[in-house]
């Protein structure tokens, strides 16, 4: 008998907890409440990136700045079909637009063009050969970005030698227009220099650094390193700073200071470049929010912030209209203490 | 297992000289040692028979909460400390999971894979979802801190990292205690035949239980180490990579069905599995078509072993192994 | 008179035992644990109870359904298959490549689209076939063969991409993946049909009664004459089968094909409903695991419902997932306990 009334007990148990945990949710959801104007979600790859934590600050100061609901929403780890289901979450439950920073580009367009269907307001970011959107926003030409990343890599290489590129995934179309452009123009400039290859780091520190180690023996004339992920320049950094060959090869690549500040400051990732994710998000958030208003984009506007004071607008294959700024930053050594993110 | 290893090295350095090196070697060896220590934890549970999934959730776990907890407390020294915390937290765990597995007599994997999530899930949402970057001055440069050191001509100064201390003296204390414990030796007879183990007198839920809590703090532990190669405490440390250790322990010999599997096996299934993905590069594979590589690679393993293994009729041998006390 | 009294109370005591049997199936708690999320989710917020969010759910279930099913059924035969994403990702992928590279204008679209389905099916059979042939023939523990499987399907599908994206379908592979009829999503018809077929085919088929013969005891089995491996084969079948078919989903859902789909996330979500459905070698049912698969989702949708504007949502989810899990393990297990009135045992 005694067994008995323990086992119950114990199910009873179980069953608080549940109902608990179910009633802590809304601790958590509280601005929900709060309706205000409008609603403006942002999706990205994975909210457990640095990069995505320092651009939900410029979401949450759009909020403020705006007095609107906007927030940011992504996975636990970078995957298409949780993006994915997320995205079509918060269509279910009517936000006014969205911003997305997609993990793959072709497997959101089918999403991306419902939410448009059902009078969504649908800006993308690092997607600019998206089919359906409203706008996507980049900070810069992405061709442009690549032939500046080359100009810095040519110019620590002494313009000539072997250098790899790496990419985040093969389907990430930011990365590999970037380094698709420094190839093309390393060819068209740096006759001396050549390009071993493009290698995926799966947006993985770990896998990257392995791959730069086995590069590293396989091919001992490697001066360079051009990478495109945050983690990238990390990754093959590392791997060279424990060869011991800091010196001899140049790196560098799309980072920021979190990821790479201790290798900066020890000269193995030689220069960081990247746009900042929080303005970026502030723009595309303000974007959404003019078109909500029935405003318009136009060429050479000024959106006020830092970077976008001039934006191009291009139209991509497609017809989606790309905006682009002049938001790149270089950040070495020298600089690095400006930018805490 | 052994030769096989000196056979694939052997061909990969055919065709790519560089391959051949103390360098790559000792490279290759700190590339599995987390993996080969976390390889020993799964052991235990697998002799006793059954599949614990959360080990890499519980590592990233541990370390993870212990790097917080201890720059929070304004930590200076070195590693000793998170080895000695992370792997009780490990153990800690393991232990939650032994008493609901017996208490309950459930299986360990279904409820592994809830601890799965939820390790993870608390890593992110209670402390925090971001990548730590900071390190306590004495654990700076541990990832370099070796035994010997080579020069090489080709990436510059490598060596033998100091950790493989570690995983020899987890190896021995492993060995010692699978072969002459009685703990150990329950496991094995757990393993092979439950139901004979329970007759015999075995205390089946408390051989599960230290088989999980050893798991747990051999996890926590390879957590640490693996963190300190990397110079960053992620939260979502080795995620993914639970399939891949599993393979590499039953790759060493250890049965998925309980009652076999060794130290020495498990460490060297742990190499070749290191030594096999990483040939790929220097055999000039593209990066494409690793992935088919490996899975064709890995589908004429498993054949080719299980063709070897002599097909037994399923109980009745296992009852005569156990009965007569060998492996 | 006390005869009287005593028999009432026989009676009484009868339908008590009757009725906590019956109360106390796995439908019945999963449906409970079904019913009970649903209340809360729709008490925490007023967006939840709406015929959006249950087309969603209703259309996102239907993947995970498919390759729970599919996982479930190895496992009732005493395997397991882990390659269910990658068989998927595999079929969308042959799919689609005869979809874009074939001529347009050598087929109407009916047949193009038609052929390409029958395709995707056939090669989700062709690797099913590959994993039962591994496990039933060449005697590979199947958590190593389905592994292997699973590297070498999504290598597959990588080497032949190169790691790209393939899209451009007709709208009619859309619409098995987005359209509706009668209001109800297609991906949810799909789930339901094959459950009901998978359903019969578990309960009241020899196959079925085979599949789960065997799952119990192999050995007994073939003893009593049931040809095990064909059985294990077809199984395994089954489940490629079943994992093709999400696939075509996943395609007309995502209008896309890419070899790393879902990899992250649906062969933990498939094992997960399976033991949220307590199927386990030999035994076990197919409604049980389309209830877990909605159960599942319904938790997913409701975290990202409440907790809409927190970016921890998903954590939270992780959190509550794995408590969910093994609670449920664990409440399962008291009220077996409870069922059968057990002999005291010294523990």
């Amino acid at each position: 008998m005694e067994g008995k009334s323990r086992q119950s007990k114990v199910m009873l148990a179980i069953v608080l907890v549940f109902i608990v945990a179910l009633l802590l949710i809304p601790s958590f959801g509280v601005a929900a409440a709060k309706k205000r104007d409008f609603t403006i979600g942002v999706v990205v790859k994975s909210v457990a990136f640095n990069w995505f934590k320092r651009m939900e600050e410029g979401i949450k100061k759009f909020a403020e700045d705006y007095g609107v609901t906007a927030f940011m929403q992504g996975p636990p780890i970078a995957d298409s079909a949780q993006q994915i289901a997320i995205i079509e979450q918060l269509i279910a439950q009517g936000v006014d637009a969205l911003v997305i920073v997609p993990y793959g580009v072709k497997e959101h367009e089918m999403v991306q063009k419902e939410a448009m269907d059902r009078g969504i307001i649908v800006i993308t970011h690092e997607a600019a050969r998206t089919k359906y959107a409203h706008f996507d926003v980049e900070a810069f030409i992405n061709e442009e970005y690549g032939a500046e990343m080359m100009r810095q890599l040519a110019a620590r290489m002494g313009y000539k030698g072997e250098y790899v590129q790496f990419v985040g995934s093969y389907t990430n179309d930011s990365h590999n227009q970037w380094q698709d452009a420094a190839r093309a123009y390393q060819e068209a400039n740096y006759p001396e220099m050549k390009c071993i290859g493009k290698f995926e780091t799966k947006e993985d520190q770990a896998i990257g650094y392995n791959i730069m180690k086995d590069l590293l023996k396989k091919y001992p004339n490697i001066r360079g390193v051009l990478g495109s992920a945050a983690g990238d320049v990390v990754a093959a950094g590392r791997a060279i700073e424990e060869a011991g060959l800091s010196d001899k090869i140049a790196v560098v690549g799309t980072s920021i200071v979190s990821y790479a500040g201790e290798l900066l400051r020890t000269g193995a990732v030689d220069l960081a470049m990247c746009w900042d994710p929080a303005l970026a998000g502030y723009v595309s958030c303000l974007v959404a929010y003019k078109l909500l208003n029935g405003e318009s984009i136009t060429e050479g506007m000024d959106l006020g912030v830092e970077g976008y004071n001039n934006i191009k607008i291009i139209k991509n294959e497609h017809g989606v209209p790309v905006i682009y700024g002049q938001g790149w930053i270089l950040i070495d050594a020298s600089n690095m203490d400006k930018y805490n993110f | 297992m052994g030769i096989l290893l000196l056979v694939i090295c052997a061909v990969v350095g055919v065709f790519s000289p560089s391959f051949i090196s103390f360098a790559t070697l000792f490279e290759m060896v700190r590339g599995s040692l987390a993996f080969a220590i976390m390889g020993l934890g799964v052991l235990p549970v697998l002799i006793a028979g059954e599949v614990n999934l959360s080990f890499c959730s519980v590592a990233a776990f541990s370390a993870f909460a212990t790097h917080h907890l201890l720059l929070r407390l304004g930590y200076q020294g070195g590693i000793g400390m998170y080895l000695i915390l992370s792997g009780l937290m490990g153990s800690l765990a393991g232990w939650v999971m032994g008493v609901i597995v017996t208490r309950f007599k459930l299986r360990v994997f279904p409820v592994s894979l809830g601890f799965w999530m939820f390790w993870y899930g608390m890593n992110l949402f209670v402390i925090s979802p971001i990548i730590n970057f900071t390190l306590p001055p004495g654990l700076v440069g541990y990832y370099s801190r070796y035994i010997v050191t080579v020069q090489d001509p080709v990436i510059g100064v490598s060596g033998l990292h100091e950790a493989i201390i570690y995983l020899l003296a987890m190896a021995l204390l492993m060995w010692f205690f699978l072969r002459y414990t009685m703990m150990g030796r329950g496991l094995y007879a757990v393993g092979g035949n439950r139901e004979v183990a329970v007759r015999i007198g075995y205390n089946v839920g408390k051989i599960l239980t230290i088989a999980l809590v050893l798991s747990g703090a051999l996890s926590g532990i390879a957590g640490v180490i693996q963190c300190s190669f990397y110079r960053y405490f992620t939260p979502t440390l080795f995620r993914g990579q639970e399939l891949s250790v599993l393979t590499a322990v039953v790759i060493g010999g250890a049965s998925l069905e309980g009652g076999r599997g060794s130290v020495l096996g498990t460490i060297l299934g742990v190499f070749f599995i290191q030594v096999v993905t990483r040939s790929l590069v220097y055999l000039g594979v593209k990066g494409e078509y690793q992935q088919f590589v490996l899975g064709l690679m890995l589908i004429i393993f498993f054949v080719a072993s299980s063709i070897k293994r002599k097909p037994r009729p399923e109980k009745m041998a296992k009852l005569e192994e156990d009965t007569q006390g060998g492996r | 008179m006390e005869t009287q009294a005593r028999r009432t109370k026989d009676k009484i005591f009868l339908v008590f035992v009757m009725f906590k049997r019956l109360l106390l199936t796995h439908e019945v708690l999963l449906l409970t644990a079904l019913g009970i999320s649903i209340l809360c989710f729709g008490l925490l917020t007023n967006r939840f109870l709406t015929y959006r969010t249950f087309s969603v759910i209703a259309t996102q279930c239907a993947e995970i359904g498919l390759m729970g099913l599919g996982m479930g059924l190895t496992i009732m035969v005493g395997g397991v298959d882990l390659s269910v994403n990658d068989t998927a990702n595999l079929s969308a992928l042959v799919a689609g490549l005869f979809l874009t590279r074939l001529p347009k204008d050598l087929l109407s679209t009916g047949v193009h689209v038609l052929i390409s389905v029958l395709l995707a099916l056939c090669t989700g059979i062709l690797c099913g076939y590959l994993n039962g042939f591994l496990v039933a023939y060449l005697q590979v523990p199947p958590i190593l063969a389905s592994l292997g499987t699973l590297t070498l399907f999504r290598g597959i599908s990588a080497a032949v991409t190169g790691g790209t994206r393939i899209a451009g379908f007709p709208r009619s592979i859309s619409f098995i993946g987005r359209g509706s009829v009668l209001g109800v999503p297609i991906p949810f018809l799909i789930l339901i049909g094959s459950g009901l077929l998978m359903h019969l085919i578990v309960n009241h088929s020899a196959l079925g009664y085979k599949i789960r013969y065997v799952g119990t005891s192999i050995r007994t089995a073939r003893l009593s004459g049931i040809k095990d491996k064909s059985t294990i084969v077809i199984t395994y079948i089954i489940s490629g089968l079943l994992s093709s078919i999400a696939g075509i989903i996943i395609m007309g859902r995502t209008g896309s094909v890419a070899y790393e789909y879902g990899t992250q996330t649906y062969v933990l979500v498939a094992r997960a409903i399976v033991s949220l459905a307590a199927v386990s070698s030999g035994s076990g049912t197919v409604a049980n695991l389309v209830l877990a698969a909605l159960i599942l989702q319904v938790l997913s949708t409701g975290f990202y419902g409440t907790m809409m504007t927190s970016s921890r949502a998903s954590f939270f989810k992780d959190i509550f997932w794995g408590i969910f899990m093994i609670a449920i393990l664990i409440f399962e297990q008291v009220i077996k306990r409870a069922r059968r009135p057990q002999p005291k045992k010294a523990r």
